[in-house]
């Protein structure tokens, strides 16, 4: 049970005309386990999710989840997986509540938003419509929504990108309890303290190719027998610091 | 089996898509008010204003022969709808229409049975003297005379026995009031559906796209055709509704008569309504939210004033009213004013028809073509 493998990704290939957004990515993600996809803005992080989601054809290489090949069976992988997609919005005149139930019936699943909504602390804006949520409410709705199918495995795509410190800070709390249900988590992130206080292991990419995977820890270590030194700057403190120290470290939705 | 199973969940998914997207655009304030009570608005000006005028027609009637017949033609000039008759002495009637509170005088002979006396007609043909009033409105004026001679039209006709049918039509076309609010809500009805379709689609389909929502459902496991279906089945609903809502506001208050059956023009409806939410669907493939909605308006708006609904096609220059009569808009706006005024059957209206379906193929072909997720 407790490395058994969830998702298996092998040699994986996307292009755009001429443009070669992934180059053949391999990693695998055990049960249970928060795995996170680093680099920077265009390296491919994105593009290699939806590939795994079923939502971008792979044009070679192959996606496995739970043992079923993505390609072949998309419909059926994508009623076991739950998705956050970066910059996707959901319509305007539902409420979260309707919303959620909206998508349990795309699942054919009859939800109990309430239950859903407590999970993610926001049962009291049942009735609200999404627009009039803050942006780190945005956020735990979109982890919501992903959530109506009890899904096997969650991905999240740039879940913390333009949260103020407190907001992300909470996100990586909701994010941490969900898995401490025993749900498995894939999250891309250029915040590398996001992905060093989350990640059991990453994935580092840069153009379209994973180029070091391991865990945060075995990452540092192996920099530092390299002779890295970080410029010590030994303030004690940093201005993140400061800044919750000032205005606290409660939400302000 | 397994195939009935899929089938009842892609049932279940449109009917859920469709419920929730009708609940989403009754709470949109102005979609409502744009899309279901600006033509409703159109329709209430139109019909308080009559532009166009019904007719009203003072008519005195000096009635000397008092005879069966001129009796049945009194009556018959009562039953016109716009006429508004009062009878009593060549002198008195005429002082009134002198003093401006009759349009125009209309005086019986008293030979005017003698038309019944076969062969007599001929020789003594009784000659009706009318007087009117130079200041009214010529229009008004002859279009008083033209209903007249339509009565009497008929009444000969009935005389001499030609063909009951014949008479009777020119009976209805004489007592019916074929008004502007008559001619113009069967046109407002063809252009409600067609905005609703093509901006409905457009509106939804391309801000969907745009904002990530297409994204976001292609994510579950749903099929993409259900999506659309739900879209066809939302904005049908719609438009049906707002049809309906035309149809009777014009009854009830503007004295609108469905001559035809509610069957065919929900029929009517609906295959136009597919038609225009084709060429929605092939329109919110073709750019970002700015492009599509200038190209829908360029082909919406020109529509609109050239198809007929607002006045006749008839007084265009013969090339224009030659070009616009291959517009979907007037294939749908014509059909309607039949069906809805005339009492057209399907059959009657099928080069119609024929033109919709010729549209209909277009449009699916282009929205096949055009149509994209992302």
């Amino acid at each position: 049970m407790k490395d058994e493998v969830i998702l298996k990704v092998e040699n994986l290939k996307k292009s755009y005309g001429k443009f070669r957004a992934v180059k053949g990515v391999s990693f695998e993600v055990k049960k249970g386990e928060i795995f996170g996809l680093l680099g920077p803005n265009g390296a491919g992080k994105t593009t290699t999710l939806e590939m795994i989601e079923g939502l971008r054809k792979i044009d070679s290489g192959k996606a496995e989840i739970a043992g079923m090949s993505v390609s072949e069976h998309t419909e059926k992988i994508k009623s076991i997986i739950g998705v956050q997609l970066q910059a996707s919005s959901f319509f305007d005149f539902l409420s979260l509540s309707e919303l959620l139930k909206f998508f349990g019936n795309l699942y054919g699943r009859n939800v109990d938003p309430e239950r859903i909504l407590a999970e993610v602390e926001l049962k009291d804006k049942k009735k609200v419509y999404v627009k009039t949520l803050s942006g780190g409410q945005k956020q735990r709705f979109s982890i919501a929504s992903a959530l109506v199918n009890k899904p096997q495995i969650l991905f999240l795509d740039e879940p913390t990108t333009g949260l103020d410190p407190q907001a992300r800070r909470h996100l990586w709390e909701l994010i941490k309890s969900i898995r401490g249900k025993g749900m498995t988590i894939v999250i891309t992130t250029h915040y590398m303290d996001e992905a060093e206080y989350l990640c059991d292991r990453v994935g580092v990419m840069d153009n379209g190719k994973i180029i070091s995977l391991d865990t945060p820890d075995a990452l540092i270590n192996q920099l530092v027998k390299k002779g890295f030194k970080k410029k010590i700057i030994n303030k004690g403190a940093s201005l993140e610091d400061v800044f919750l120290n000032l205005t606290g470290k409660h939400l302000r939705d | 089996m397994i195939k009935l199973e899929e089938f009842k969940k892609s049932i279940m998914t449109v009917a859920n898509v469709t419920k929730y997207s009708v609940r989403m655009f009754f709470r949109d304030r102005s979609a409502v008010f744009f899309s279901l009570f600006v033509p409703i608005l159109i329709m209430a000006i139109f019909g308080v204003l009559n532009f166009g005028g019904s007719l009203n027609l003072k008519v005195g009637v000096v009635d000397e022969s008092q005879s069966t017949l001129s009796r049945s033609f009194v009556d018959a000039l009562k039953n016109v709808e716009g006429f508004s008759i009062s009878e009593g002495n060549q002198e008195t009637e005429l002082a009134t229409l002198k003093n401006s509170d009759l349009n125009m005088v209309i005086i019986i002979p008293s030979n005017f049975a003698a038309a019944l006396t076969p062969g007599q007609s001929v020789i003594a043909k009784p000659e009706l003297k009318t007087y009117f009033d130079a200041s009214e409105d010529q229009t008004n004026l002859e279009i008083g005379y033209t209903i007249i001679d339509k009565v009497l039209d008929g009444m000969t006709h009935q005389i001499t026995q030609t063909p009951t049918l014949f008479s009777v039509s020119r009976e209805s076309v004489a007592t019916r009031d074929l008004g502007y609010i008559n001619f113009i809500i069967p046109g407002i009805v063809a252009m409600s559906i067609m905005q609703m379709s093509i901006f409905g689609v457009i509106g939804a389909i391309v801000s969907w796209r745009e904002r990530g929502i297409l994204r976001r459902l292609l994510a579950t496991p749903v099929r993409p055709s259900s999506i659309l279906f739900g879209q066809v089945f939302t904005r049908l609903l719609i438009s049906l509704t707002q049809v309906g809502l035309l149809i009777a506001l014009g009854v009830i208050f503007f004295n609108l008569t469905v001559a035809g059956s509610y069957w065919t023009v929900l029929l009517l409806a609906i295959f136009g309504g597919i038609i225009f939410l084709s060429m929605g669907f092939a329109m919110s493939g073709m750019g970002s939210q700015n492009t599509v909605m200038a190209l829908s308006n360029l082909i919406v708006m020109p529509q609109m004033f050239l198809s007929g609904v607002f006045f006749s096609r008839e007084l265009m220059p013969q090339w224009l009213a030659k070009v616009t009569s291959y517009l979907p808009l007037t294939y749908l706006a014509d059909a309607m004013r039949e069906v809805i005024n005339k009492g057209a059957t399907l059959g009657d209206i099928r080069t119609d028809l024929i033109g919709l379906a010729v549209w209909g193929v277009i449009a699916f072909g282009a929205s096949v073509k055009l149509f994209r997720w992302e």
